[in-house]
């Protein structure tokens, strides 16, 4: 009964910001140039525009035009993006390209956690030893990293050296292994989407090899994406840890003679993971920026790619578009990131 | 004796009095100065954008103009509380002087980043705070001023004690003054400019000697347009080959551009040097002259040519002159001589870029840009967002709850894809727009953090106490409250200048900074993406430099959270 209040008062709050958020990219498409470009593209023929103008509205007043924004967003119509190579609407480019930055971000994500919370429970409980020390700095330079320049390096030393090395060496662009999946399938078009996430995908064609392709792909976007999040999860985790780990029912388990281990793993972390699971849903925004850097870098045929083709070649569509998404996105994130709060930590009681 | 004495006392009275007069009149003028290039500023970056949101056209203004409009609404700021100030030092009010002092040293701060006009607008508003040390006004706010400062000052001093104590503290600091101090150094450290490229030398490794001489150019003559008489009229000059011009293997050369641009085809240009002294030259018998004579040339009209002198100290002469049988009108005479001496092949200590542009010079010069935008990024957002989040808190209710509405709308987008679309609405990519956009996208982190802070101090009891003597709201505001807050604001300052470098750094590199070519860290990062794997210094180098700055900041702000936290600072 609380939790569905609680929900429900949750989504309320986000409805302004939505609004907000949908006022600004309208603002920004009218500054940007003539909001009729969303609409219309090379191939339109002059003939055709005052009837387009007409339809969607934006040949009456402004705040009309407002409403008729707001209501071709509601029906699905976010307009049409033309820096995909031929004109394609705005929704359907985002659901063939959310799935490749997902799965990058969820990549990013597993190595931000996985590694981040051991990292930081391990600088926490030796504090102030070198294995700290090493651990802060690596931190430290996860958040002023160049996110661009460090995939670079990555690239050099991982794909560039390791086959001048004659190591096995990462691949350093793309998705996929097209000519592997020409081989595997047996056609001539090579990798076919069925979801567009390759590890899925190469379990519905049951291509084990095109699984390991994927996952050699994955890696290396993947850490350079996570490396920002990994730092901030294990500052984070540390800081929070160190803050239980004084709490009086720390020294209490330890005076009853519990192990270290169980003093940690029962009774510090869950605690010390409140702070550390707002941080982790924060950062969804923070890895969609990254990884409009990540892709242009790795050539990773997702959002972030068609965000900066669109904005170099003044697509309004598809900018208001891409910022729209990744608003929500970010929106429900905090909104998820609130319930778990809650779940976390009893004492805040829903509502 | 007692008249002498209260003479001598009124006396002082008044002149102390027409200091203070004089004084606060210099502050109103810095004040309405300030104001003044705040409003131009922004009325004419105001309308310039709306004039181009409307017509769609690419107008542009005189950068003074419109570079600055988030600066532009701090001055207005200022200014205003400016007034109130210098209105306090004509009444010689105490609290005048102290806050004066700490205005103008922000103010200047803030001017520091505007440009030329800044900077003597920043000059003036020091100098304003120097002459309150003059003797006759000193002591009418020094010593409660002291009394103010002593427990800053012990607080202060402890401060410094304990960063000396952290070693990651110590080398952030370190690192961030040797990497400002070389980037400003850039004219003096630099051996190329900014966009100065040596074509023959595209994509040397690091260490390698230019192929391309260098050398110190001296500007002796340098005439254009210019009546010049012809014969029997000469031109008759000299200079000096000094030791210091000769050092190298590679002799000095001096190179002669004379042209006369006549209407009829009678004038021609004569030139011979002689290696004597002006005054040896002439003493000389003709004849004599003739044998001292290294280079003599006639020429129809135009002349260019370079002499090379030998590699040593000597004195020498010239002469030219134009011979023409009548002047006609109009004569287009044109006359440069640079001797060039002190040759040299520069060491290309990183290595060239794929158009031979020296990365060790354009990093230095990048490096300007790039900190100057994060600084004042930073610095405009802190005080607009400070501002504004006091405000929120103190006063709560329905502006509360709207700033707040706000900033979650701020929140929404993530901060390098609302500045991407922000630049782009700007409609030019550039580096003004770049630190506009990152203005507006991050204001609302230190709103956000400056009204928590004014939420918990304002119950507080010394609160109490201010409000219950009379003191005004705006008073209460900035006099008691908003120092409180500072030290979370610094450490997230320190924090987010590392930040605003990556961003800024990563806007540019994905294409939004400015045109390809000109010196800035990540835009030098993309222009050597395509050769990573060649020559991967191209692209390694300025990175470093961005890796070096935010780590050195973060190192900084990480450090002084501890040292400022007042939980941590004594134990």
């Amino acid at each position: 009964m609380k939790l569905r209040d609680f929900v429900i008062r949750r989504m309320i709050l986000a409805i302004p910001v939505v609004f907000g958020v949908v006022t600004i990219t309208w603002i920004l498409s009218y500054i940007v140039g003539d909001p009729i470009a969303m609409y219309i593209t090379e191939r339109t023929p002059p003939a055709a525009i005052p009837g387009i103008r007409a339809i969607h509205g934006l040949d009456e007043p402004l705040y009309v035009q407002y409403f008729y924004y707001i209501s071709s967003l509601l029906r699905g119509d976010w307009g049409q993006s033309r820096s995909v190579g031929g004109d394609m609407p705005v929704l359907e480019v985002i659901a063939r390209r959310l799935p490749a930055t997902t799965e990058l971000a969820i990549v990013a994500m597993v190595f931000a956690v996985v590694l981040g919370i051991p990292l930081g429970i391990l600088s926490a409980t030796k504090k102030d030893k070198p294995v700290d020390h090493v651990t802060r700095v690596f931190a430290l330079a996860g958040v002023s990293m160049p996110i661009f320049w460090f995939g670079l390096l990555l690239k050099y030393l991982l794909y560039y050296q390791f086959g001048v090395w004659h190591l096995p060496n990462l691949p350093g662009d793309g998705r996929i292994d097209n000519e592997l999946w020409k081989a595997l399938l047996g056609n001539s078009r090579g990798y076919v989407p069925i979801t567009n996430f390759i590890l899925v995908d190469s379990i519905l064609y049951g291509e084990p090899w095109g699984f390991i392709d994927g996952v050699t792909h994955l890696i290396m976007p993947g850490f350079c994406l996570g490396y920002l999040t990994l730092a901030i999860v294990t500052r984070m985790m540390r800081s929070s840890m160190l803050e239980v780990l004084k709490e009086d029912y720390i020294t209490l388990a330890r005076s009853k003679g519990l192990k270290e281990r169980v003093v940690i793993y029962r009774h510090a972390l869950r605690n010390a993971m409140i702070p550390t699971v707002t941080v982790i849903g924060l950062a969804f925004g923070g890895l969609m920026s990254g990884a409009v850097l990540t892709e242009t870098i790795f050539n990773w045929d997702g959002l972030g790619v068609w965000a900066t083709r669109a904005i170099l070649q003044s697509d309004i569509a598809a900018i208001n578009g891409f910022t729209l998404l990744v608003a929500l996105i970010f929106v429900g994130a905090n909104l998820i990131v609130d319930l778990i709060y809650g779940a976390l930590d009893p004492r805040i009681r829903f509502g | 004796m007692v008249t002498a004495d209260n003479n001598d006392l009124q006396s002082s009275q008044s002149k102390t009095r027409t200091v203070t007069v004089v004084l606060s009149t210099l502050q109103f003028l810095f004040v309405f100065a300030i104001m003044a290039s705040g409003l131009i500023a922004l009325v004419g970056g105001l309308g310039l954008f709306i004039v181009n949101a409307l017509t769609h056209a690419g107008l542009v203004m005189p950068s003074i103009f419109v570079g600055w409009p988030f600066q532009a609404l701090l001055f207005l700021i200022l200014g205003f509380m400016g007034i109130t100030n210098a209105k306090g030092l004509r009444e010689e009010e105490t609290y005048a002087y102290s806050s004066i002092l700490y205005m103008n040293l922000l103010s200047a701060l803030v001017l520091l980043s505007i440009g030329i006009l800044g900077y003597f607008l920043a000059v003036f508003g020091v100098l304003i705070v120097l002459l309150f040390f003059m003797p006759s006004v000193k002591p009418l706010w020094y010593g409660q001023f002291k009394e103010d400062a002593g427990p800053r000052a012990k607080e202060f001093r402890y401060s410094l004690h304990l960063i000396k104590r952290s070693p990651l503290v110590v080398v952030g600091i370190v690192i961030i003054t040797s990497i400002v101090t070389i980037v400003l150094a850039a004219p003096l450290l630099s051996p190329y400019g900014a966009e100065e490229r040596v074509w023959d030398d595209g994509k040397l490794p690091p260490g390698s000697a230019s192929s391309a001489l260098k050398s110190t150019r001296l500007d002796l003559v340098l005439l254009s347009d210019v009546d010049v008489q012809p014969y029997p009229a000469e031109n008759i000059s000299g200079f000096s080959m000094t030791p210091e011009m000769i050092t190298t293997n590679y002799p000095p050369t001096i190179n002669f551009y004379l042209s006369l641009n006549a209407t009829t085809d009678n004038g021609t240009v004569y030139l011979a040097v002689y290696n004597v002294s002006v005054e040896e030259y002439g003493a000389l018998a003709p004849a004599e002259q003739a044998a001292h004579r290294i280079y003599e040339n006639q020429g129809l009209a135009r002349m260019r040519v370079t002499i090379q002198l030998p590699n040593r100290t000597a004195d020498y002469t010239w002469v030219f002159h134009f011979d023409a049988v009548e002047k006609t009108v109009p004569w287009d005479c044109a006359v440069s001589i640079v001797v060039y001496y002190n040759h040299w092949r520069p060491i290309h200590y990183l290595g060239t870029d794929d158009v031979g542009g020296d990365i060790f010079s354009r990093i230095l010069w990048a490096g300007q840009t790039d900190l100057r935008i994060s600084i004042s990024v930073v610095l405009v957002a802190t005080v607009v967002g400070a501002i504004i989040g006091a405000i929120a808190g103190y006063y709560g209710g329905k502006i509360d709850e709207l700033v707040m509405r706000v900033t979650d709308i701020f929140f929404a987008f993530p901060g390098l894809i609302l500045a991407m679309a922000i630049v782009m609405a700007l409609g030019v990519r550039n580096l003004d727009n770049i630190a506009l956009a990152l203005m507006v996208t991050w204001w609302p982190v230190y709103a956000r953090l400056v009204r928590g802070q004014v939420l918990t101090e304002r119950e507080k009891l010394y609160v109490e106490a201010a409000r219950s003597v009379g003191a005004s709201d705006r008073r209460i505001l900035l006099a008691h409250i908003l120092p409180n807050t500072f030290q979370p604001l610094i450490v997230q300052a320190t924090m987010d200048t590392g930040g605003v470098l990556l961003t800024a750094a990563g806007l540019a590199f994905i294409g939004f900074g400015p045109p390809v070519g000109s010196a800035e860290w990540g835009l030098m990062i993309s222009g050597g993406q395509i050769y990573m794997y060649n020559y991967p210094w191209i692209a390694f180098f300025p990175g470093l430099m961005i890796l070096m700055t935010a780590l050195a900041f973060n190192l900084v702000g990480d450090g002084i959270r501890d040292i400022l936290d007042p939980k941590l600072r004594r134990r």
